[in-house]
């Protein structure tokens, strides 16, 4: 009887380290909600900060824009992304605090002015990532234009030449100058890394 | 009996509520250095080291300038010059040192106040994140100029509240 219960802990340990794989549908899917653990959040004086990883594999995936892809054609999209790393960056009010720096920014003409030449010029400089010890700068930045449905600035930003992206611990540093709140750190454990499901074809 | 039991099951549920609620009501006052927590934020040491770089790079153009206008000096007095080109342009050189001089001062100062709003931007949301957290009801700032004469050394959080904003700051600890 004892001979069984070991054979059960054995095998639930075995499961427990086992990775999870998802077609690539439901991988990105997966990646998009909340439950991978590649959002994080911070909030500096009532303004939203929120950063969210798209690894390589997503980055692959995505790019195909197909349910039906072969392993081959995925394999090919992840060999030109796999030194790439992608955020979702997102600033907003915290609604509850009443402040809406971010609302006022974006709906008063000089102020978003402002933004923008800033957003076009220098916010660029504004993010690194330091991957182990390496510190990557920024390779690309692009801005979402805003609207009064979403009143949020929305960036996508781009790293690129990283190297053993699983194998390190990963913080995005965000020098906020738009807010004047300084330099935040947005912090990927290598575990949170290596927890996300593979893809299986 | 039975009525009797009810009765003393009542009076210790009717007790311990109280009780439970006596004490969620107890007010947390804590404090917390702020010399101490201003200098041992992560955040304070880092752009303080930035800035004391970019002061140091800034005092040795200024240096350089001013080595510059010393020797030109020394070699019109030894050498007699007092040609109207030489002299303007001493007036010049003598011109750009008190202006760069000037304007570093000038930009150091903007740089020292640029950074203490960033610094104590993030202080003030990290320290109210903490009170919340640890569902205090004042957190106090003492800064040894009077706005706490006296405090018991058990409501001393600074050592605790360093830790977190640090901790935050470098997003080790989500909210």
């Amino acid at each position: 009887m004892k001979i069984y219960f070991y054979i059960f802990i054995f095998i639930q340990l075995l499961a427990c380290k086992s990775k999870v794989s998802l077609p690539p549908d439901q991988f990105i899917n997966y990646i998009n909600s909340n439950e991978s653990n590649l959002k994080e959040e911070k909030e500096m004086a009532s303004v939203l900060f929120i950063a969210k990883m798209l690894t390589p594999e997503y980055l692959a995936a995505k790019a195909l824009r197909e349910s039906n892809v072969s392993k081959e054609e995925y394999n090919e999209q992840l060999a030109y992304y796999k030194d790439k790393i992608n955020f979702n960056f997102i600033i907003r009010d915290n609604q509850g605090k009443g402040q809406n720096k971010v609302i006022n920014m974006l709906s008063k003409d000089e102020q978003y002015a402002s933004y923008l030449g800033y957003a076009n010029t220098k916010l660029k400089d504004d993010f690194k990532l330091i991957v182990g010890a390496d510190t990557i700068y920024c390779a690309m930045v692009h801005m979402e234009a805003a609207n009064s449905v979403s009143p949020s600035i929305r960036i996508t930003i781009g790293f690129k030449g990283i190297k053993s992206i699983q194998e390190n611990d990963i913080t995005l540093i965000y020098e906020d100058n738009l807010f004047n709140n300084g330099p935040m750190k947005f912090y990927f454990s290598n575990g949170t890394l290596k927890n996300i499901p593979s893809i299986n074809f | 009996m039975v009525k009797n039991f009810a009765i003393v099951l009542s009076l210790i549920i009717g007790v311990s509520a109280l009780v439970i609620s006596l004490t969620n009501m107890q007010t947390k006052l804590v404090f917390v250095d702020m010399n101490a927590l201003y200098s041992e934020f992560a955040l304070s040491k880092e752009l303080n080291k930035n800035l004391e770089t970019v002061i140091k790079s800034r005092k040795k153009i200024v240096d350089s300038l001013y080595n510059v206008l010393q020797d030109k000096t020394f070699e019109m007095k030894t050498k007699n010059i007092t040609s109207k080109e030489a002299i303007e342009y001493m007036a010049k050189l003598e011109q750009e040192f008190y202006y760069k001089e000037q304007d570093f001062e000038k930009q150091n100062q903007e740089s020292n106040r640029e950074y203490n709003i960033k610094i104590w931007n993030q202080l003030n949301q990290y320290v109210e994140d903490y009170g919340k957290e640890n569902k205090c009801t004042f957190v106090y700032g003492a800064n040894g100029q009077g706005s706490i004469m006296f405090a018991d050394e058990k409501n001393n959080h600074t050592k605790l509240i360093i830790q977190y904003v640090n901790d935050r700051y470098n997003g080790i600890i989500k909210k």
